[in-house]
Order: C-alpha cells, then sequence, then structure tokens
C-alpha cells in the first residue's frame, strides 16, 4: 500500500507535484536551519564543557608544578600566558600538550604560533623566552583562535614571583563564563525564537492544503479503500514532502556549514569539528520530521470523517474563549516577576527566564485565535463592503488556521522587539566612545610582592633602579613616550591606600618635563618642576568618564618637590605609543616585568579597552540581526507556504465567486484583509509583550539604570519593518489567486 | 433467486424520514431501473443497498449475507470487490490520470502495478476511450468523465454496479451513448446493475423498473386493482 | 377520446339532467376536442340507457329529452373503473384522454395517481420495448423507434408533472 501512495504521489499532476515540491522546499529551509541550531548548541556546549585550566588556582605545598598565569595582550586580542615549571616528574598536563614544556621551551596556541611567525620578534616573540617545541591541541583551547602560549621554566625562575602557585592539580571542571548568563540566556532565546517560526513553517508546509487532498480520499472510500489504506496513503503523502525536505535540509546544512564555523557566537569562533548537529542530530531529522508530518497528517484525519460520499468535519471546532489568553499571562508573570523583584544580576534565573520566555511563546500561539476572532468581530462592526464582509467571515469561521498564517512572523517580530529593545541598554551600559587625548596610552601600575597579604617583600610600585631600566628600554623604542608617576615619599609601605597606589591621598607625582609629553595630562603651573596629581580617574576603563577628569594637571596643581630622584617608587607608568607595532614592542619590553605589574593581565591602552567592548558588542549586534533576519525569513517562508495553501484551498469558492462577477480586486482585499489584520492585531500584542520582556532583561542589565527603558528607535523600525515584509510577502502571493482563479480556467463538474 | 434484496428498509436524517418501510430484489444479471421523484429516497435507497449508509430498521441481503450487519471493514471490502459505481459526477480522483483512476481500485487491491495498468487499459477500447488513457479527469468532457467512471467500476468485474444519475449531467445524445456502452458491457459481463435515474429514456435501458414515492417502492398496478 | 365512458364519468358523482352533462363536459374537455352537440350528447345517452349502464332517474313531466334526469348503474360504474383502470396503448397524442381520465379519477374520488403510474409502467413498457428495438437496428427502425420514444418521454414528462399537481387540480375542478 506504501507503494501504492508513492505511486499515486507521484501521477497526482503538475499542481500535486508543485505542491510537494514547496512542502519539500519549505521544510528544507526549517530543516537546514534547525540542523544549523543543534550545530552550534552542540559546539556551544561543547566549548563551555572544556575544561578551564586556566583558571587552576588550588595550591599545594608538594605539588609538581610551578604555576603562573597571566594574560599577555596583542593587538587587542588577548593571550593566555602560562609560565611553568616542573619540580617533578608525571605532573599533571596542560590538556592539549603532549607533556608540560621543559625550561627553555614553549607551546603555543596555533594562532599564535601563526602570529608569531608574522609578527617582528621584538612586538611579539621576545615575550616568550625560548623555543617553540610545538603547538597546543584543540583540547587545551576554546576555539581555534584563542592565543595561549605554555612556557617552561626552571623552577629558580618562577619561585621568587609572587604570581606564582605551587599546585599538584590542573583544574578541570569548566569555566564559569564570566558572560554566561547573558550569553546562555541570548542564545535560548535566540534558539527558541527560531525554532518556534521553523515549526510552524514546516507544520504549515506539511498541511498545505490538506483539505483538497481530503477530496480524493473520499473517491478512494467508495472504490472500496479502506480507512487504513486511507491514512497510508495520505502519510505517505506527507512523509514523501517531508522526508524530501528533510534530505534537502540536511543539503542545506551542508551548504550553511562553512559559515556556522565563521559566528562569533561567544565573542569567538568554534572549533569546526565541533559544530556538528551529531548523527544522532542527522538521523533524528530524517527519522523525526518525517515521523512528525504523518503524525500530523493522521491527526488532521481523525478529525474528519471521510465517507466515500465525502469528507466531514466530525465536530465544528467551538470558537476560541478568553481562556487562551491565560497562558500569555501567566508566562509574562512568570517571566517579569522574579527579574523585577531581585534584579540581581540576570544571573541564576536563566533556566527559569527560558522556561517562562517558552511559555510566553506557547502562550502567545495560543492566545492568537482568540486575538483573531475578535479583531475579526470589530472589523465585522466597524466596516462595510464586499472585500471586509468577506474576510471577516473567514476569520470569524476559522480563527485557528487564518492565524496560524501568521504565527510565525507574529512570533518573529516579538524576537526581533525583544532584541532590539535589549541591544540597546546592553550596549548603553558600555561607553564605546573611541576618541580621547589618551586613547593611545597605557597606563601600568607597579607593584611588586603580594597585594593581597603585604608582607616585608611588598613595595607599592617599582624601585627606582629597576624603575630606570625600565625607563631606559621604553625610551630606546622609537615613537614610545613615557611619563612616570612617582608614589610620594609619604606613602610608604606601611601604609597602603585602600584603593590602590594612584587613589592615595594626594595622589602622586609627575615631572613637568616628562608630563608634557602627553599634553592631555594638562600644564603644569609656570616654572613648576614637578606636580602632584590626583589621577585615580585612570582607574575607570571608561573613556568617556577618564575624559571628563581631563586634564589632571591643573595651573592649581600642588608643585612638588619630589620628582622622583629622591628614590621615589615608581607608581605608575603612562606610555604613549604611534601605533600598534609601537605599542606591541613597549607590551614585549613590559613582560619582562610582568611580576612588578600591579595585575596579572598586561596593560592595554584606553582605546583598546573602549574597542574591544564595542567589538563585542557590535558582535553580539551583528549576531542579533542575523538572527531576527534569519527568524524573519523562516516566519516569511511559514507565512507564505499558509497563505497560498489557503488559496489553493478555496480555489473552487473563489473561482465560482469570480464567474458570478466579483472583481478580482476585491478578492484581493479580502485575502489581503483576512491576513493583514490578524497579523497586525497579533503584533501589537507581541511587541507589546516584546517590551515587558525585554524590560527586565535590560534592568538586569543595567542595573544602574533606573525606569522603564524607553524603546529604542530601532524597535519600532523592527516592527514596522516586519509588517512591511510580511505585507509584501502576502502581496507576492496574491498574483496566484489571480492565477488560479481565472475564469477561462474554471471548470466546475 | 435474488442476488440483492432489501426489505422494508427505513432510515432517516434526524426529521427528515428519507426511506420508510421501503423493499426490492435484484435479480442476477438484472438491469433495475428506480425512478421517482427529486427527493423521493432514490440515492438513500442506493446508499443503504451499497452498504454506504446503514439503514435505520429493515434488511439488505446480499449472496445470502446480511448486509447490515457487516463490520465497515467488510463493507468496504465489498465494495472494492463486489460493487461498483457510477455516480452523477465527482467520483473520479480530480489530480489523477483516467488510467490511473481505472487502476485504482485494483491497485488497492493489492494488484501488481504492471498488471492492473495493463488490465486497466483494456478498459478503454471497449468504451471507446481510446487515446484518454493520459488525460487528467479535468481535461475530459462529461460523456468521457462518465465512461472512464464505468469503466472504473466494472474494472473489478463487480456483482452490481449501482449507478446514481449516470447520465445526469449528460446531454441527452451523450448520455444515450453512455447508456448504450454502459449496458452493452454489463450485458456481456452478467453484472446486476440498480439504475438510479429519473429519465425515463436512461430507465428504458433496464429490465425492469420501480417508482420510489415519499421513501416506499410503490408497485403501481397493484394500488389500482 | 371515448365520450361514452367519459359522459358515464361525470355522471358517477351525482345524477344529471342531459344539459348539465354537456356543460360538464364542454368545460373540463372541450380545450381538446370539440364541444359536445347535443345531437351527439343524446345520441350517446340512449345508447347508454339502452346498454345499461345509466337509467332515467325522474323526469319533469311534459316530455323532451331535456326533462330527464340520469342515473348511473352498476354496469356503469364497472365500465368507467375498467377504463380508469387500464392504461392507454402508449401511442403518441394520448394527453387528451389521458387528461380525462385524471379528471375523471379525481372527480369520483379515485387514486388519480395510481392511474397515471399504471400508466407510466405501460409507458415505459412500451419505452423498453423501443429501445430494444432501435438496438437491434437497421438505422431506419432505430429512428422510427426513436421518434417514438421521443414522443413518449413526453407524454412520461406529462404524467410526472401531472402527478405532482393532481392536488392543484383537484382543487380547481372541484370549484
Ligand atoms: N445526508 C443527508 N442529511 C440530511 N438529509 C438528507 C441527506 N441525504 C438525503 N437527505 C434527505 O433525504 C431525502 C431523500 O434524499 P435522496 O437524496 O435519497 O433523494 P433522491 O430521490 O435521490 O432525490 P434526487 O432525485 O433529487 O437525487 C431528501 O429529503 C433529502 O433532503
Ligand atoms: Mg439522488
Amino acid at each position: 500500500m506504501i507503494r501504492v501512495g508513492i505511486h499515486l504521489a507521484l501521477r497526482s499532476g503538475r499542481e500535486a507535484l508543485a505542491r510537494l515540491l514547496v512542502t519539500a522546499l519549505s521544510v528544507a529551509i526549517g530543516v537546514g536551519l534547525l540542523l544549523s541550531v543543534l550545530a552550534m548548541y552542540h559546539a556551544y556546549r561543547d566549548t563551555i564543557a572544556k575544561p578551564c585550566w586556566q583558571c587552576t588556582a588550588t595550591t599545594d605545598a608538594n605539588g609538581p608544578l610551578l604555576w603562573s598565569y597571566s594574560e599577555d595582550e596583542f593587538g587587542g586580542r588577548t593571550i593566555d600566558r602560562l609560565d611553568v615549571a616542573t619540580l617533578k616528574p608525571d605532573g599533571p598536563v596542560v590538556p592539549g600538550l603532549p607533556a608540560m614544556p621543559s625550561a627553555g621551551q614553549y607551546y603555543a596556541s596555533p594562532a599564535l604560533a601563526a602570529l608569531l611567525r608574522a609578527t617582528p620578534a621584538d612586538e611579539l616573540g621576545d615575550r616568550f623566552p625560548g623555543t617553540m617545541a610545538g603547538t597546543i591541541g584543540a583540547a587545551g583551547l576554546q576555539s581555534p583562535d584563542d592565543l595561549v602560549v605554555v612556557i617552561g621554566h626552571r623552577p629558580a625562575e618562577l619561585a621568587a614571583s609572587p604570581h606564582t602557585l605551587r599546585t599538584a592539580a590542573i583544574q578541570t571542571a569548566p569555566r564559569g563564563l564570566s558572560t554566561s548568563a547573558f550569553y546562555q540566556f541570548g542564545f535560548a532565546l535566540g534558539a527558541v525564537a527560531l525554532l518556534v517560526p521553523l515549526l510552524v513553517l514546516i507544520g504549515n508546509a506539511t498541511r498545505m492544503a490538506a483539505a483538497r487532498r481530503e477530496e480524493r480520499y473520499a473517491a478512494i472510500r467508495l472504490v472500496g479503500g479502506e480507512r487504513s489504506q486511507i491514512n497510508v496513503i495520505a502519510s505517505v503523502d506527507a512523509v514523501l514532502g517531508a522526508l524530501l525536505g528533510a534530505l534537502g535540509g540536511i543539503g542545506l546544512y551542508a551548504a550553511l556549514r562553512p559559515l556556522l564555523g565563521h559566528i562569533p557566537l561567544l565573542g569567538f569562533r568554534f572549533f569546526d569539528d565541533t559544530i556538528t548537529p551529531t548523527v544522532w542530530g542527522f538521523v533524528g531529522t530524517v527519522l523525526a520530521v518525517p515521523a512528525a508530518a504523518a503524525v500530523a497528517c493522521l491527526v488532521s484525519l481523525r478529525r474528519v470523517r471521510i465517507s466515500p460520499l465525502g469528507v466531514t468535519r466530525r465536530v465544528t471546532p467551538p470558537p476560541p474563549r478568553f481562556w487562551r489568553v491565560l497562558p500569555l499571562l501567566a508566562g509574562l508573570a512568570l517571566f517579569t516577576i522574579p527579574l523585577v523583584i531581585a534584579p540581581a544580576d540576570g544571573r541564576g534565573t536563566p533556566g527559569f527566564a527560558v522556561l517562562a520566555l517558552v511559555l510566553v511563546m506557547t502562550g502567545l500561539m495560543i492566545a492568537g485565535p482568540w486575538l483573531t476572532m475578535m479583531s475579526a468581530r470589530l472589523l465585522a462592526r466597524w466596516t462595510v463592503g464586499g472585500s471586509s464582509l468577506l474576510a471577516a467571515r473567514r476569520l470569524a469561521d476559522n480563527p485557528r488556521a487564518s492565524f496560524r498564517a501568521v504565527s510565525g512572523l507574529m512570533l518573529a517580530v516579538m524576537v526581533g522587539t525583544t532584541l532590539a529593545a535589549l541591544v540597546p541598554a546592553a550596549l548603553a551600559s558600555q561607553d564605546t566612545t573611541r576618541t580621547s587625548p589618551l586613547r593611545d596610552v597605557l597606563r601600568v601600575g607597579f607593584f611588586v610582592g603580594d597585594q593581597e597579604k603585604p608582607g616585608p617583600g611588598t613595595i607599592p610600585g617599582l624601585p627606582p633602579e629597576k624603575a630606570a631600566t625600565l625607563l631606559a628600554k621604553v625610551a630606546t623604542i622609537p615613537g614610545a613616550v613615557a611619563v612616570p608617576l612617582y608614589r610620594p615619599a609619604r606613602t610608604g609601605q606601611a601604609e597602603l591606600p585602600a584603593d590602590g597606589p594612584l587613589a592615595g591621598d594626594g595622589g602622586v607625582d609627575v615631572r613637568c618635563s616628562d608630563a608634557h609629553r602627553l599634553p592631555a595630562l594638562g600644564a603644569c603651573p609656570a616654572g613648576a618642576g614637578a606636580v602632584r596629581m590626583d589621577a585615580s580617574a585612570m582607574y575607570t576603563d571608561n573613556l568617556r568618564a577618564l575624559n571628563e577628569y581631563l586634564p589632571f594637571i591643573r595651573s592649581d596643581s600642588p608643585v612638588t618637590a619630589e620628582d622622583g630622584s629622591g628614590g621615589q617608587l615608581l607608581s605608575d607608568l603612562l606610555v604613549g605609543v604611534d601605533g600598534p607595532a609601537t605599542l606591541e614592542r613597549v607590551r614585549t619590553v613590559l613582560s619582562g616585568y610582568r611580576d612588578d605589574i600591579d595585575s596579572f593581565e598586561m596593560p592595554m591602552t584606553f582605546g583598546e579597552v573602549g574597542d574591544v567592548r564595542a567589538r563585542l558588542f557590535l558582535e553580539i549586534q551583528r549576531i542579533v540581526t542575523v538572527l531576527a533576519g534569519v527568524t524573519l525569513l523562516v516566519a516569511g517562508c511559514g507565512l507564505a507556504v499558509a497563505i497560498s495553501g489557503s488559496l489553493v484551498e478555496r480555489k473552487r469558492p473563489f473561482t465560482l465567486m469570480r464567474v458570478t462577477g466579483t472583481g478580482v480586486g476585491t478578492l484581493y482585499r479580502a485575502v489581503l484583509l483576512e491576513t493583514v489584520l490578524p497579523l497586525v492585531a497579533a503584533t501589537a500584542v507581541a511587541a507589546g509583550v516584546g517590551v515587558t520582556v525585554a524590560y527586565p532583561i535590560a534592568r538586569a542589565l543595567a542595573p544602574g539604570r533606573h525606569g522603564v527603558v524607553l524603546p529604542h528607535p530601532s524597535y519600532a523600525l523592527t516592527v514596522t519593518g516586519g509588517l512591511l515584509v510580511s505585507v509584501a510577502i502576502i502581496a507576492a502571493c496574491l498574483p496566484v489567486l489571480g492565477r488560479i482563479t481565472a475564469t477561462e480556467k474554471a471548470r466546475f463538474e | 433467486m435474488s442476488i440483492l434484496y432489501a426489505n422494508d428498509l427505513t432510515k432517516s436524517f434526524g426529521a427528515t424520514v428519507a426511506l420508510q418501510g421501503a423493499s426490492l430484489s435484484l435479480e442476477p444479471g438484472e438491469i433495475l431501473a428506480v425512478m421517482g421523484p427529486s427527493g423521493s429516497g432514490k440515492s438513500t435507497l442506493l446508499y443503504c443497498l451499497a452498504g454506504i449508509f446503514t439503514p435505520d430498521d429493515g434488511t439488505v441481503t446480499f449472496g445470502g449475507r446480511r448486509m447490515d450487519s457487516l463490520s465497515d471493514r467488510e463493507r468496504t471490502r465489498l465494495r472494492r470487490t463486489a460493487f461498483g459505481f457510477v455516480f452523477q459526477f465527482g467520483q473520479l480522483v480530480p489530480e489523477l490520470t483516467a488510467v490511473d483512476n481505472v487502476a485504482l481500485p485494483l491497485l488497492l487491491s493489492g494488484k501488481r502495478r504492471t498488471a492492473a495498468y495493463e488490465q486497466a487499459r483494456s478498459w478503454f477500447p471497449r468504451l471507446g476511450l481510446t487515446g484518454l488513457e493520459g488525460r487528467r479527469t479535468g481535461e475530459l468532457s462529461g460523456g468521457q468523465a462518465q465512461r472512464v467512471a464505468v469503466a472504473r467500476a466494472l474494472v473489478t468485474g463487480p456483482e452490481v454496479l449501482f449507478a446514481d444519475e449516470p447520465t445526469g449531467a449528460l446531454d441527452s445524445l451523450t448520455g444515450e451513448m453512455v447508456m448504450d456502452l454502459m449496458v452493452d458491457t454489463v450485458r456481456a459481463e452478467h453484472t446486476s446493475v440498480l439504475l438510479v435515474t429519473h429519465d425515463a429514456r436512461v430507465a428504458a435501458h433496464a429490465d425492469r423498473q420501480i417508482t420510489v414515492r415519499d421513501g416506499q417502492v410503490i408497485d403501481a398496478g397493484a394500488r389500482v386493482r | 377520446m371515448n365520450v361514452p365512458t367519459t359522459l358515464l364519468g361525470l355522471l358517477e358523482p351525482e345524477p344529471s339532467h342531459g344539459y348539465e352533462l354537456k356543460r360538464s363536459y364542454d368545460s373540463l374537455f372541450a380545450d381538446n376536442g370539440r364541444p359536445l352537440s347535443f345531437g351527439q350528447l343524446y345520441g350517446t345517452l340512449n345508447r347508454l340507457e339502452r346498454d345499461g349502464q345509466i337509467e332515467v332517474l325522474d323526469a319533469v313531466p311534459g316530455g323532451g329529452p331535456d326533462r330527464k334526469r340520469f342515473v348511473i348503474t352498476g354496469a356503469g360504474v364497472a365500465q368507467v373503473e375498467g377504463w380508469l383502470g387500464a392504461p392507454e396503448r402508449p401511442e403518441p397524442m394520448l394527453q387528451a384522454t389521458l387528461f380525462v381520465k385524471v379528471v375523471l379519477a379525481l372527480l369520483s374520488g379515485r387514486p388519480a395517481s395510481a392511474y397515471l403510474d399504471a400508466q407510466r409502467d405501460a409507458h415505459l413498457e412500451r419505452m423498453r420495448e423501443l429501445t430494444a428495438m432501435r438496438k437491434a437496428g437497421p438505422l431506419s427502425r432505430t429512428l422510427l423507434a426513436d421518434y417514438g420514444l421521443f414522443h413518449l418521454e413526453a407524454d412520461l414528462r406529462w404524467i410526472d408533472l401531472t402527478a405532482a399537481r393532481l392536488d392543484q387540480l383537484r382543487k380547481e375542478i372541484s370549484r
């Protein structure tokens, strides 16, 4: 019987074949994107599950390893740097390495190795003592772009450093990504946002023109086809399209696959081999999509009674009732309340929030028919005329089908508005102003010894001899200007200022002859040799805030006799650079002083800090745009499929109306109305829901900002854009109506 | 010995009484015309006899077996193997070609495809349809479509052909032709026919004729005497 | 057109004078043929009286044919019934006779539809014969048979239409 089903499906003429192809194509788009989402999700899960060996912090006085982890910078990218010495053999090994490097050797990640080859040694290579012994395997990296170096030392070289810890165990637990709550949330939002319209698309595609197909089942029953045979024939019809689509979807996925590798979902690319929906994903898709199509088909057949004389609905479904709005409201409450009550930091609740979000989306889907019916009633009450009468009739008769057509798009709009409201909020919390006189200046602070446990060895700055060598080294770099800032002698080792060296009472001392090299710092009062300035603003890495404090040196700045010559400690060094190469040379020099720098992170220029942030958020924004676009596309396809399906299904009554003198314009308007109306109604609600959903998230993201996040202009833009796109899609479908109802093709037998 | 026998059938649709005590018998090889005014219950009677409707009351006996007690599945099987149907219109699957439609009952019975199509094709010359095998139903004239329906109804070699206004949508000349071909074919196949029509010229092709009025089969002669 | 039996049928419901019979006859059936002449009327009545199918109920003294009132006898009723019950031979141009039969049946409260059904059966029987004949050929005979078939079909349509309107007709003639 399956063979008969296939045979019948394939022999049913051009219209049926076109239907099959449209179904297959839509399913293919859906499945292709679905597989992509699955693949990205797999890569994401794989990546965040990788052990964070960098996070190793457990100490063991008898451990086999001396471990000193720091972060270097190059061209705005961070280099994970591990300096390590082996005390005993058979200790643990960093993942991705064949063995711990012996002294004088280092392992670099492939990306870093490539960078090393392409960069002069004095800009990068000189930071890493020894020779490269090999590259780090994927097991030790999160991304192929990771810049990582593991440098082997003799124990003596590391033992003295305060950053060094002795350990027995390398951390195998994954990193709690600092931004993971946000990312996870965004990821889940995106996935759900894409998934639901995808499912709507696939669903619409497989049940396309089901009613027209049902007509033939009566004929089959008449010649003695059994119910089970009808079921098989119908399922084969549905499965055929779904299966073709699933296979096409795998093809589409294969085509998309290379692009996926470039999506910096977490701010970096995933390893290629982790981006896969896995074999189970493929098998599941090929099995589940057709199976779902068959089930959907059987379910829809259960709802009708196919007698040899025709097809009748078993029961006319009752009109949608008000309760349909309740899940939506419940979802909103569930989503909003915890975030408003405890706006913490958006952390901890993502699982809950995603659940609520799913409820909100499902709620929208459930509420849709009711909204459609209500808008139909309004239409009937407020308008007159043939087309609005036709549209209102159709909407009231079958609010579910009418809504189903626009449901995907409505979800897309909701997600779009959520994201559009969210991203500006997230961006606003970060200043990305790129211009500042201190843009190309880096500040490096010095501190010898352990800041947390001040002891005899701790010095809040660089001792004079060391400082002199450093300054001399920097002075040899062409294009680099150094401004040393000295710690006033009064603040000795004993009384450390609580919020860091620069925030000390009265600030730091700077020679006017040095200061004028960075004019932004300000001009000394006339005749002064050195001044004391409050430069604590330099601790903020927010450029706009920093600008507000400039200049640090004013005409009323206190003149001081302490000009660094009297054995004062070098508290901070400001280095202005004239280009990236100079900057990296400076950092290469500084990397020799890693133990004395007050942070385990290599300093960045003020401009770089802003750039990194801006880049991150730009990337997020780009992903969001792509996501919204894809969702809109999918939803648009779903809409197109649904409309064409419903037009084909009503071919006969439409043709009859045209034959009896109804203008094709009236039909166009009716179809336009019956689709746009639920769309607008649903979109209005969806947009409202979008704001409601975005508000708590925005608050969680930008806790400092109070009050309602005003909808960004892009918000309105997204909504209108979505609507325009859908109207365009609907309009694009209308010629189909004209064609299929052409009176010269009318045939009433 | 009659092949199909109905006794005292009643059937109502809600308040509408379509049949009230209708009886008839159909002899093997006989063509029986069922006439009567519109709405008198002719079609309902035919559907009851063919096992498409279950009568509310009364019995239908086919080949010595009570039809009204058969399950839906068994009645479906009967439709496939023992009955053929020709209706006024609309009984062909619109998207399929003529030969597909004729082969459909054979395929549903599990016949192999090549054999089914061969057998289906063999009917086309008999009904003057040569060359129309590949046409879709929508591309056939009314008379051609009816002849395809006749071929489809007879291809399984049924014992009874149920025809409800088979020429109702045709002009008289075409109707005459369809009837001639149909009658010739059923005579050759020894198929019994229950022919519902209100057209006397169609009914004149039958061996015998009964009249249904108000849901009853009336015997005109008996009432006059 | 069977004038004697028609007169018998008109006489059946109630006794009538000759001139009353003529008036009924003319108003009901004259459209189909010619009005009844007095000569034909009284000739027929005399023949019926002679055959024992009617008899004189009473007569106003003074003589003359118009003075007699006639009543139907048992033999007369049997004659009417036999005629009504026997379907006419299905031949072209029957409508006048069929119409008379329907009207007489209605006037006498007999089941007119049953007569029509019987007539339909007779027609169909003949149509079957003709159908068989036209199938047998040759074409000349087929055409002849077709001629007959079309006429019979026209009659049948009339029969069906009349059967559907018997109630209306009953009301009209009993006015
Ligand atoms: N499915 C149905 N539901 C309700 N009433 C029905 C149904 N089918 C038939 N009837 C009613 O039953 C009665 C008999 O209908 P039926 O179709 O048997 O008449 P018919 O003799 O075939 O008429 P026609 O010559 O017009 O086809 C009619 O009054 C009709 O309205
Ligand atoms: Mg009917």
